[in-house]
């Protein structure tokens, strides 16, 4: 039996594919939380030689208080960019698409597509890092919703279109209703 | 001035104390609440509940200092 990812997971539902956004993503977070580290670190040197007065007595206590609020801080804002990163996620499965949604650590949104509401699907990859590294953004646009269903920044997403559109060739009204025209096949952007 | 500069650090740190341990609880429902690892979400919680608690004592170092 599969793990339950989602609300709503049905026992025999197949879980093909649980996506995140592309590892550099994440990165350039982390590489700015990194930035605030050194910040920190250097702050004493810096102190020494070029604002002596931050460590005289009488400013020495309003300083302590500062770099240990910072330091709470820098800490917290590592905890809340892996929370996010964790939380937000895309699952395709032998039915539909879920996309969990986590903006901010009290907004959570979870939206889920049926294979069967898919009528065009999109993977856009633009920009020189992306296309090195190979990540992009998919939409996907459902029958009767105006909004498009986005993945954004997830690493390959040539292939998770063709997932998608596979999977949508693949359910058992497709095979037997020939009258439905099939999903347009997948659009690729690369800009 | 020293008086001053004692009373604004505490009470800086009273008020960034509080956020900070407001906005680390919500982090670590959100995480457990939302999260599909639950062996995950229990490593993370530990390890960060673990590190607030430092910063806390920390904290509480410098301010009985002053």
């Amino acid at each position: 039996m599969n793990q339950t990812l989602f609300p709503g997971q049905q026992a025999d539902e197949k879980i093909f594919l649980v996506i995140r956004e592309h590892w550099s993503v994440l990165f350039a977070k982390l590489a700015l939380w990194f930035l605030m580290l050194f910040l920190y670190l250097g702050f004493d040197y810096v102190s020494l030689y070029y604002a002596p007065q931050f460590i005289s007595p009488t400013y020495l206590p309003l300083v302590d208080v500062l770099k240990v609020i910072f330091v709470m801080f820098l800490a917290l804002g590592l905890f809340i960019i892996l929370t996010l990163y964790y939380l937000h996620s895309h699952i395709i499965t032998n039915e539909r698409i879920v996309t969990i949604e986590q903006k901010s650590l009290t907004h959570h949104t979870i939206s889920e597509l049926h294979l069967n509401q898919i009528q065009d699907v999109t993977a856009e990859v633009h920009g020189l890092p992306e296309n090195l590294l190979d990540f992009g953004d998919v939409y996907i646009q459902t029958a009767g919703e105006t909004e498009r269903f986005l993945f954004h920044n997830i690493p390959n997403p040539v292939k998770v279109t063709k997932l998608v559109i596979d999977l949508y060739e693949q359910l058992p009204e497709q095979r037997t209703n020939q009258t439905q025209a099939p999903p347009q096949q997948p659009q690729v952007i690369v800009k | 001035m020293e008086q001053y500069v004692t009373l604004v650090s505490q009470i800086l740190l009273a008020l960034a104390t509080f956020i900070f341990v407001i906005y680390s609880l919500v982090g670590l429902y959100a995480l457990n609440t939302y999260g599909n690892s639950k062996s995950l979400t229990m490593t993370a919680s530990i390890i960060y509940s673990a590190a607030v608690l430092g910063l806390l004592t920390w904290s509480w170092t410098i301010v009985s200092k002053i």
